[in-house]
């Protein structure tokens, strides 16, 4: 790799003296330091596997962060949660997590959202990020971010962690034929599988999130050779294996295809006896501004469409540019019901629309 | 054909564990038949509801319930966490 030369600036040295010791790898060197530093990574948990994660995403120089949280630091964390210290007790993980990190690698945007992750939350975050972490606790995190990025096609690495054991996959969702968390962990955990009912030991949790940042960074300078498979650790035995997924071929979480959905126009809609207009954008654009006779809906509708609409009904589904509604209605549609695109989305209609000042 | 276990986690008490199986016994199968034969035995009481979610492996691959195991293995056994 080139030494730092007197034309370049005090920045580009201090970048280069940062990131020296990987960059010489050579696997890495200048290109995919470049790359790490123009990526976008979600980790949804500010626990344990992220304190580690994150240590190790903040000091490789990725280039921005999105830590989402709504738990506050607990002093009965601190055995594992390695961010935070007693000064943190009682102070949201994702807003101290992001403090820490900030003073570790100032060169690292770093976001903290103070909100649960879920579906109503998750689609819009997973659409605007290059990959996820999953650094959650709970099986419902996880189906929800196995769920936003089987919508968005988007990758995410999965962890978990319990007593002396955990588990690791990165799972390329962008790649059709990969398979999704739903195709090897087909049923909820029998009972409270968690850190608090079974307990947990911090060197695990720490061990299986330096893997994960490991995975992360291998994922994100382009290197796919340890994808889509399930790293299982025991740190009581030492030892660890890694296990081949593939993709459940009755698996009702992946979408195959996005040709040939239907799309319709608002004019077209005039004509229609019936149809239930549906905007799924977030509550505050919503607030803005809204096409007539539509109502708001959050992308999360999805899971739990059947209580509130009939497969005979024609829903017409819109957002801004129609990123997020093409997939809501391809899986609509995949649950048989009559979905279709509102041509253009809002911002082809935003001339008709009803606003807040109106 | 013989089936042994291999346990990772909560089912690492059942390592070594050995069943004599029919060929062509479905992933689902052998599950079930694993969960009949520990039934009755109080050290495994711990152990018996985490196998219904568990998920078994050969060395190599992830195996889902519809999968067939025509001859003699070890399977691991990987149970469900979901701590972080």
């Amino acid at each position: 790799m080139d030494k730092p030369y007197l034309g370049q600036s005090c920045l580009e040295q201090g970048y280069l003296a940062r990131y020296l010791a990987q960059q010489i790898l050579p696997e890495i060197g200048k290109i995919g330091q470049d790359k790490l530093m123009a990526s976008k990574v979600l980790v949804v948990g500010c626990g344990g596997l992220a304190a580690s994660a994150l240590t190790y995403l903040t000091a490789a120089g990725v280039g921005e962060l999105t830590l989402i949280d709504d738990d506050v630091v607990e002093l009965g964390n601190l055995n594992r949660q390695i961010l935070f210290t007693e000064a943190d007790v009682g102070q949201n993980k994702a807003e101290s997590a992001k403090l820490r990190l900030s003073q570790q690698n100032q060169h690292v945007k770093i976001n903290a959202i103070t909100q649960k992750f879920n579906l109503a939350n998750g689609l819009s975050l997973v659409n605007c990020h290059d990959l996820v972490l999953d650094c959650s606790d709970a099986y419902s995190s996880k189906l929800a971010i196995n769920y936003c990025c089987s919508l968005t096609r988007k990758p995410w690495v999965y962890a978990s962690v319990l007593g002396w054991d955990g588990q690791a996959a990165l799972l390329t969702l962008h790649n059709r034929h990969a398979p999704c968390y739903k195709c090897w962990q087909e049923s909820a955990p029998h009972g409270l599988r968690n850190c608090e009912a079974n307990g947990v030991l911090g060197a695990a949790v720490s061990t299986v999130g330096s893997h994960q940042a490991g995975l992360a960074l291998q994922y994100l300078l382009g290197y796919l050779h340890n994808a889509n498979c399930l790293w299982v650790f025991d740190l009581w035995a030492m030892e660890q294996k890694k296990f081949q997924l593939s993709k459940r071929h009755n698996c009702k979480f992946h979408s195959d295809k996005l040709e040939n959905l239907p799309f319709c126009s608002y004019e077209e809609l005039r004509l229609w006896d019936e149809y239930i207009l549906l905007d799924i954008r977030s509550g505050d654009e919503w607030d803005i501004g809204h096409l007539p006779q539509a109502r708001h809906v959050s992308p999360g509708i999805l899971m739990e469409v059947e209580k509130y609409y009939k497969t005979t009904q024609n829903l017409v589904i819109y957002c801004n540019q129609n990123t997020l509604s093409q997939l809501v209605v391809e899986n609509l549609r995949n649950l048989g019901y009559r979905a279709f695109v509102l041509d253009g989305g809002y911002q082809a209609y935003a001339h008709l629309a009803v606003r807040k000042l109106d | 054909m013989q089936i042994y276990f291999h346990g990772f986690g909560a089912t690492r008490i059942l390592s070594g564990y050995m069943l004599e199986i029919d060929p062509l016994t479905s992933i689902a199968g052998i599950r079930k038949k694993l969960m009949q034969s520990i039934e009755a035995q109080e050290k495994y009481a711990s152990v018996y509801d985490i196998l219904s979610t568990t998920v078994f492996a050969t060395e190599q691959q992830v195996f889902s319930d519809e999968q067939l195991i025509v001859s003699d293995t070890t399977l691991h056994l990987l149970p469900p966490v979901c701590g972080g």
